[in-house]
């Protein structure tokens, strides 16, 4: 009888051990999948295809806006009573002090690389995927390729710009190493080749298919991207390519890549409907309910006081923040400085019938005025005025330093014509009045039906004719020149305004053109690659910066972050920054 | 239980008639036998004591009469029918006697005695009364009882009497006393009086050997004396204690590797969430540690012998009743018997892949075998006030100073966020009985606790009912344990504490112009603390469940064969809550008020399949075991959110009422659910040689799903030899000496507590993009592969010293131990590119701990009415990480860690660094401060220099957050009905990181910002405008601390009345006093695990601010039993 239960007992478990079940480890994916089971239909081709443009999106924003605006004569992150101070990491960037130390410089180049890492698994694949299986013909399969290619080259391009000795890596799967550094000339020959490559096999705009082509690279994306390579060829490479840049500029113009037009509107580039402009060549999709990452705290959410949410009526969200404004053109008394870069908002007031001059204002039915937020900002008509964080109406000025003081118990700012005692004016002593404010994205109000819903425009038609434009004036055609700008800025001043260029170009210097470059780009995540270009990165003086030592800074060190990882192969750190 | 016994028994009885002469290796044998069986009768009946506590009071089986026939029984029957008639249990082996039968009675009513005397009539068996307990037991001891000789029985020979008494070293007499004459098969049992009489030969030589299981044997040479008075000693309880190892139980005496044992009564009296917050420094290396033990829903980390590895799981394995894995937070301490912690890497290797951290065994209480049913009721009481809680300016000092607006009110935000005493009771009702065969026991409790906080709190219920059943045939036993919870928790918010402190006070908490409105407060990033606690939900509604059934087979005496099968389950459901009147959700969320749900399971079953067998042969004793296990484990979660609902009234109750959620692109749900499974063959084997050379050898072969395909399998093996020297023939007369035995073991520990997929390409749905106007969810690679992610793996090494010492008044153990992790698995920073993810899960990196333990107790003073017991438990932690990197990832030498939150970006506090201790603080030295009182610091040439010159290269290691050495000191005393302890521990040779005087200590935070009155006190000197956020070792403290923990005071009043058996009243406090010169929170708030000690973290090992006050409980229980 016992021996039974003991024969039963151990066969019925040795049969549970020997069978495969007892001892299967295989994991079992239930909310997720991975890459050899997931393309299934169409649309999951499209998933991997349209992850590094998500990606690609997000990284507009936080540390290379940063790097790009911060370490210019524009935007300021000044220390306002305290706040903004973190570390005087924002002090390094206007100062042009930054090391490796400093976050921004190992975050941008993890977010770009991550996209360009993006784009190569996703290549890989789909290059490796049957067409037929999903019905697509090759030909569309061969088009998201050059897309891919094109996106990545969007990314390298940036890197190449802030970092200039870089990587080239155009493989994921299985890669645990990277690569050594790439030569300049190198990189730009890749570039160059890739999207060269590329763009033949792009979509046109107008072609069968692109009606709804937001957020997606068209042969005239991938030409301005060359154009923007060519433009700033004898920063990168010490080679002129300004007449390559003047060609594919162009094409661009003549249409040879679709049809494109500037907008008539000033603030059509930027409007809720943006998307439908015929100047957006490329723009990333925004939405208020999904992502709009231009309007986030990476970049002009933190563009506003505090309180200027109310101002606007957009209570979705929230308090704003006034990280980023305008560097001042005026010294605590009110005197102009003598600087010649810089002084941004008295650039625009060079022109005083410049419409973007105006102070923003929402208008009803998704339309607006002004683009910038200065003096008292009045509301719930004219019951309340935005206040600072500590209890004192802003009145926000073209001036930097303590406009706020104590009356009796309260703080109080300091009014039109009041001139404090304190002269000091520098990125550590500002407070919540010191700035004017960009508010270039509109911000309509709760109850609108299309708030937030512009989209983030990366390449525009204007940028073409700018950077045609400027290729002229190099070549000595200042005609040409001023007629390209002025094919823009007409949108800005009044009929036969005398803002606009004499034709012959004769009132077009060189200054005039940066400052150009400065109105029509303003806070659009480019001023430092102008300035560099411009000789001025390095050598100007503008508020509270004096020229730097020497131009090494005209790219940035290698963030530790990413040195310390990178030690098979090393990679060299950037000179002047060891 | 009857192993032992079995094996020898049959053959012995069956051989040698009575009255036979023995051979002297027989005779020792047959002894052995006896006390085994004893042995066996006296577990059963759960302790030695309780029986002889009831020896007085039972009845007399010469008192109690039965009327009963038998007709050609079989003698076990006679007997079992015996037990149904009269109120004695019957103790033999049955084995021994199942070969007796035709026994026949003629009708008729006799004593129980007579009864006996003629049932064993003619058979080579004698019996004895012991308390309620017949034992029966075979005759080579001859009885010789002073109240009636039975000549039957007796062997009589011509010799001499010899008596006298046995007494206990406190004077009680003792009844039960084995007495034989040494080298003969003669000998006695003593009355209940203690007394004894013995007819020994006329030879001189007599020696007689007194031995009780309990007491240690002692051997008297009678000389011409006739009458002897024996003080009988108490055995070193450590060396008869039941020690529970993986997969089964050993005694003391052949355990061969460092295992702690704590029993019940040992655990300290505190009230709190978590069981093991009792034993909390009782432990040499076991270092619990509770940030928010004030908390009612806080658990500590626990940690043994230093932090074992970067991410996976740092804490022991918990094994509940044999199930690993088991859920802490569902026991009620009352129903804890005992815990065992196993240390070191041979005692752990038996559950191999996540031994690494030690296992800590948790035997629940069974249902009383043969002692009736019994009812106890466990009450407590608690009272916790605040304590050491740090001081800001007041309301009229932040006016002085000017230091911002003065809003008008005087609020003191720490009291009005705060109660002035927590009040916590909880009580369980356990009720148990049955039999050897039958049993059960259940527990039902009840608690409900508040915190210092005015939100938190946790209602909670639970039982846990255990039933066991032999079958007749005693082939089967059966167990089946059921344990259920529910709880209800208001969770703390920790941020609320440092709010209050940072709080301008001349701020009201509600608006003056609208008082139903709570004031919004203005300062940096700040809310109203009153309102978030009084009007934000935020708890969990929480289920447990515990299924544990066990079946065992005993095939043969010596083989047996367990299956076990298990399942714990914790389902959360949270809330949360803020209304749309909430000044954080109109500055912060457009005004809407906002809710969620979140449903998760956590899952865990398992099954685990046991095979053991035991041989004794003449000296040589083997134990052998082998097993399989398979464990499954799954989590799923639900949740969902939304704002902006039509009434507050709803609360979190109506999600879907909210029309958040109805614009474009959002979502506000997700689920998830992951699984993983581990399976393990195992085995394990004890031997030893005449009970002095002990060996003990195991290997685990355990795979974890976890891992890459190709390193899923990994092998676990340890050993370890022990070495009796007190049993040695050389010690004999070194009578201070009771138990000395010298061991040392090596095992091969892992560990695989990380997150499931670690290894795979995962893709993971990512945010939307258009495709052609529709938007697409897109898809990419979440995490960097790596398909040869493997086993962490730890090499272990521990030599240790049992010993007890003078008569059994001082007992303890010594150990040393040496770690090295290997493998460690953690998040490993690789390159992108190529990457996608800046960090690998990977295996890079290697770690040692070495340490020195020591356990000592002391029995000072041990009299009837009064004794004084000293428990020690000390620990040293020697801690290197000593790389990280290997052959494929080449990494720098360091890591700098816990980045330090703003206000300002104060950067990263400690360095992890190769060939260094853990919890290294990386920072500027202070070298003073200059004229405008900005800090000084010292630069890498040892030169002062302002702080705003200093650069990262000046910094340096200033101090460790590790402490060198912990210890606790007990002391109980016992007088008559009074019991008390005075429980002492501390930590010793660390610094700590006073965040908060860092922070809010100098005169520097922002305006409008109130500080500690250290700004103006301690830390006056520096009042520079540059001071704040710069990071250096000023702030850095001494954390050595004393605590006098539990101090506990007790009566216990015995009764005889029909309403209860005993009570005890006790009143206890926990964290007294402490005694340290760190001018920060209590130091104890600062943990000490993990890998950043020293400081405050959160979960991602960032530094925080926010902290719970610790607090002196006040404590009031009873203890009924009925």
């Amino acid at each position: 009888m016992k021996k039974k239960f003991f024969q039963t007992y151990l066969i019925a478990g040795g049969l549970c051990l020997l069978s495969a079940a007892c001892t299967n480890l295989d994991e079992t994916l239930y909310d997720k999948v991975n890459s050899s089971n997931f393309f299934h239909t169409k649309d999951d081709v499209y998933r991997s295809f349209l992850r590094t443009f998500e990606h690609g999106y997000w990284t507009v924003q936080g540390a290379t806006y940063q790097m790009q605006e911060n370490t210019g004569d524009q935007v300021m992150t000044a220390n306002r009573q305290g706040h903004w101070y973190d570390g005087g990491t924002y002090y390094r960037l206007h100062y042009h002090t930054w090391t490796p130390l400093d976050n921004y410089t190992s975050d941008a180049w993890n977010n770009l690389y991550q996209g360009i890492a993006q784009a190569n698994n996703s290549l890989e694949d789909l290059k490796g995927l049957d067409a037929s299986k999903f019905s697509m013909s090759d030909a569309e399969l061969k088009q998201l390729i050059a897309e891919l290619r094109t996106m990545r080259c969007w990314y390298y391009l940036r890197l190449f710009d802030l970092y200039r000795n870089i990587e080239l890596v155009t493989t994921f799967k299985g890669e645990i190493k990277g690569k050594e550094q790439a030569s300049p000339k190198e990189t730009f020959t890749f570039i160059e080749t890739e999207l060269k490559e590329a763009i033949p096999d792009l979509a046109a705009k107008g072609d069968e298919g692109t009606e709804n082509f937001q957020g997606r690279w068209t042969k005239a994306g991938g030409g301005a991207l060359l154009a923007r390579l060519y433009l700033n060829a004898k920063v990168y490479i010490g080679e002129d390519h300004f007449n390559d840049c003047a060609t594919i500029c162009q094409d661009i113009i003549n249409n040879k890549y679709g049809n494109y037009a500037l907008a008539q509107r000033w603030d059509e580039p930027f409007d809720w409907n943006n998307d439908k402009s015929p100047e957006t060549i490329f723009a990333f999709p925004g939405s208020f309910g999904r992502t709009h990452w231009q309007y986030d705290g990476g970049m002009y959410w933190w563009g506003a006081p505090y309180d200027a949410y109310k101002y606007f009526g957009f209570t979705d969200w929230g308090r704003m923040n006034p990280k980023y404004a305008l560097q001042p053109g005026r010294d605590v008394d009110g005197n102009e400085y003598n600087f010649q870069l810089g002084k941004p908002f008295l650039k625009f007031a060079k022109y005083p019938d410049d419409v973007r001059l105006k102070l923003y204002k929402n208008l009803g039915n998704s339309t607006r005025e002004g683009m910038f937020l200065f003096g008292y900002l009045v509301y719930n008509n004219g019951k309340d005025t935005v206040e600072s964080d500590n209890g004192f109406k802003l009145y926000i000025r073209d001036q930097v330093g303590i406009f706020n003081h104590k009356v009796g118990d309260k703080l109080v700012s300091y009014g039109p014509g009041e001139v404090p005692s304190d002269k000091q004016s520098d990125m550590t002593h500002a407070d919540q009045n010191s700035g004017v404010y960009l508010i270039k994205y509109p911000y309509y109000p709760t109850d609108d039906a299309h708030r937030i819903e512009s989209d983030y425009a990366e390449v525009r038609l204007s940028e073409i004719y700018y950077a045609l434009a400027e290729c002229k004036f190099r070549a000595g055609d200042k005609a040409t020149a001023a007629t390209l700008l002025n094919a823009v800025r007409k949108r800005y001043y009044p009929a036969g305004s005398s803002s606009l260029y004499d034709a012959g170009g004769s009132t077009l210097t060189e200054q005039e053109l940066l400052d150009e470059w400065g109105r029509e780009f303003l806070g659009e995540g480019r001023r430092r690659t102008d300035l560099v270009r411009f000789g001025k990165f390095n050598s100007g003086s503008w508020w509270d910066k004096q020229p730097d030592g020497d131009d090494h800074t005209s790219i940035f060190p290698i963030g530790q972050n990413v040195m310390n990882v990178n030690t098979s192969p090393a990679l060299k750190q950037n000179p002047g920054y060891n | 239980m009857f192993f032992s016994a079995k094996n020898a028994e049959s053959d012995a009885i069956a051989r040698f008639p009575r009255y036979g002469h023995l051979s002297a290796a027989y005779q020792k044998r047959l002894k052995q036998i006896m006390r085994v069986s004893l042995l066996s009768f006296f577990v059963m009946s759960c302790s030695f004591q309780v029986l002889l506590a009831h020896t007085t009071k039972g009845q007399d089986m010469e008192d109690i009469t039965v009327r009963l026939e038998l007709k050609y029984e079989k003698l076990t029957t006679a007997l079992k029918k015996l037990q149904k008639l009269t109120p004695f249990t019957y103790a033999y082996n049955k084995r021994a006697l199942g070969n007796i039968s035709d026994i026949s009675l003629p009708e008729g009513t006799r004593t129980v005695k007579e009864t006996l005397s003629l049932l064993l009539k003619g058979q080579p068996l004698v019996f004895e009364q012991i308390g309620s307990n017949i034992v029966i037991s075979p005759l080579y001891v001859v009885r010789s009882d002073s109240a009636a000789a039975r000549p039957d029985f007796v062997a009589v020979m011509q010799q001499y009497p010899i008596q006298g008494t046995v007494k206990s070293a406190k004077g009680e007499p003792l009844p039960g006393i084995t007495i034989t004459i040494k080298g003969t098969s003669t000998g006695t049992i003593s009355d209940a009086y203690g007394r004894f009489k013995l007819n020994v030969s006329s030879d001189q030589q007599v020696t007689l050997e007194f031995s009780a299981i309990g007491f240690e044997t002692q051997t008297v040479a009678v000389g011409e004396r006739r009458e002897l008075n024996i003080v009988m000693r108490d055995k070193a309880v450590g060396l008869n204690e039941t020690v529970v190892v993986g997969y089964g139980t050993l005694n003391r005496r052949e355990v061969t590797s460092a295992i702690t044992h704590v029993s019940d009564k040992e655990l300290l009296a505190v009230g709190g969430n978590n069981p093991l917050m009792s034993l909390q420094g009782k432990v040499a290396g076991l270092t619990i540690s509770n940030p928010g033990t004030a908390d009612p829903n806080s658990n500590p980390t626990i940690q043994l012998r230093g932090v074992s590895s970067r991410n996976a799981g740092l804490g022991p394995l918990i094994v509940v009743d044999g199930v690993p894995g088991a859920n802490l937070e569902n026991i009620n301490q009352n129903d804890i018997a005992s815990i065992d912690v196993l240390k070191d890497g041979a005692a752990s290797a038996i559950y191999g892949t996540r031994g690494s951290n030690g296992v800590i065994m948790i035997t629940t209480k069974k249902g009383g075998r043969g002692n009736g049913p019994q009812v106890t009721y466990n009450g407590y009481t608690t009272f916790d006030f605040p304590t050491r809680t740090l001081k800001s300016l007041s309301a009229e000092e932040f006016v002085k100073h000017d230091r911002g607006t003065d809003f008008g009110a005087r609020t003191d935000w720490a009291k009005e966020i705060s109660r002035d005493a927590a009040f916590a009771h909880k009580h369980s009702l356990s009720f148990s009985g049955g039999d050897a065969r039958n049993n059960y026991r259940a527990t039902v409790d009840y608690k409900n606790a508040q915190g210092v906080d005015i939100r938190s709190s946790r209602q909670e219920y639970g039982g846990r009912v255990s039933l066991n059943h032999t079958s007749k045939n005693e082939l089967w036993n059966m167990g089946l344990v059921v344990a259920p919870r529910y709880f209800k928790r208001n969770d703390a918010d920790y941020d609320v504490f440092n709010m209050a402190l940072s709080l301008n006070p001349t701020q009201p908490v509600m608006d003056p112009e609208d008082p139903n409105r709570y004031f919004t407060v203005s300062g940096g990033e700040v809310f109203n603390p009153v309102e978030r606690l009084k009007t934000e939900l935020s708890g969990s509604e929480a289920k447990f469940l515990d299924l544990n059934a066990t079946v065992k087979l005993n095939i043969l005496p010596n083989l047996s064969s367990q299956i076990t099968l298990g399942q714990t389950t914790r389902d959360y459901f949270d809330f949360f809550f803020r209304p749309s009147t909430s000044t954080y959700a109109i500055m912060n969320e457009g005004g809407q008020s906002s809710a969620n749900r979140k449903y998760d399971k956590t899952d865990q079953k398992t099954f685990e399949w046991i095979g053991s067998y035991n041989l004794s042969k003449r000296r040589h004793s083997l134990k052998a075991l082998a097993g399989y296990s398979y464990q499954y484990f799954q989590y799923s979660e639900l949740y969902a959110e939304n704002r902006n609902f039509t009434s507050d009234a709803f609360t979190y109750n109506n999600l879907g009422d909210g029309d958040y959620q109805q614009e474009e692109g959002r979502n506000g749900m997700s689920t998830t659910k992951n699984d993983s499974r581990l399976i393990a063959f195992f085995g394990r084997v004890n031997y030893s040689y005449n009970d002095k050379y002990l060996a003990t050898a195991s290997l685990r072969y355990e795979g974890s799903s976890k891992f890459g395909f190709n390193n899923k399998w990994g092998y676990f093996p340890a050993f370890s030899l022990g070495w009796r020297i007190s049993s040695e023939e050389f010690m004999k007369n070194v009578t201070w000496v009771d138990e000395l035995k010298l061991r040392g073991d090596y095992g091969v520990t892992g560990n695989q507590e990380f997150d499931n997929y670690k290894s795979l390409d995962l893709y993971s749905g990512y945010g939307y993009y258009p495709l052609n106007g529709p938007y697409l969810r897109v898809w990419g690679p979440s995490q960097n592969t790596n398909y040869n992610l493997r086993w962490e793996k730890a090499h272990n090494w521990n030599v240790g010293l049992d010993f007890v010492l003078f008569h059994s008044m001082l007992s303890g153990s010594i150990n040393y131990y040496r770690r090295k992790q290997q493998d460690l698995l953690g998040n490993y920073n690789v390159p992108i590119p190529p990457n996608i993810q800046t960090q690998t899960y990977a295996n890079v990196g290697s770690m040692r701990n070495s340490g020195l333990e020591l356990q000592l107790n002391v029995a000072a003073i041990d009299k009837k009415d009064f004794s004084y017991n000293i428990s020690f438990a000390g620990a040293t932690n020697n801690n290197r990480f000593v790389s990280f990197s290997n052959d494929q990832y080449h990494g720098q030498a360091f890591i700098d860690v816990v980045g330090l939150p703003a206000p300002g970006s104060p950067g990263t506090a400690q360095r992890l660094q190769e060939g260094q201790r853990i919890g290294n603080f990386y920072m500027w030295k202070y070298a003073g401060v200059d004229d405008q009182g900005n800090f000084l610091v010292y630069d890498k040439s040892g030169k002062p220099i302002p702080s705003t010159q200093a650069t990262n290269d000046d910094k340096r290691i200033v101090g460790n957050g590790l402490p060198r050495f912990t210890a606790s000191l007990g002391n109980t005393f016992h007088y008559r009905k009074w019991d008390a302890s005075l429980y002492f521990r501390g930590a010793f040779g660390y610094d700590i990181f006073n965040v908060h005087d860092f922070y809010y200590g100098l005169q520097s935070v922002q305006d409008n910002t109130n500080m500690l009155e250290s700004a103006y006190g301690r830390n006056s000197h520096i009042s520079g405008k540059n001071t704040l956020a710069f990071l250096n070792d000023y702030f850095l403290e001494k954390g050595d601390y004393v605590k006098l923990d539990v101090v506990t005071l007790g009566y216990t009043i015995q009764s005889k009345s029909k309403y209860f058996v005993s009570l005890r009243i006790y009143a206890s406090t926990k964290n007294l006093a402490t005694f340290t010169s760190f001018t920060g929170v209590d130091p104890e708030a600062y943990p000490v695990n993990g890998l950043y000690p020293g400081i405050f973290t959160d979960v991602n090992g960032n530094g925080r601010k926010a902290y719970y006050p610790s607090t002196t409980q006040l404590l009031f229980g009873v203890q009924l039993n009925f």
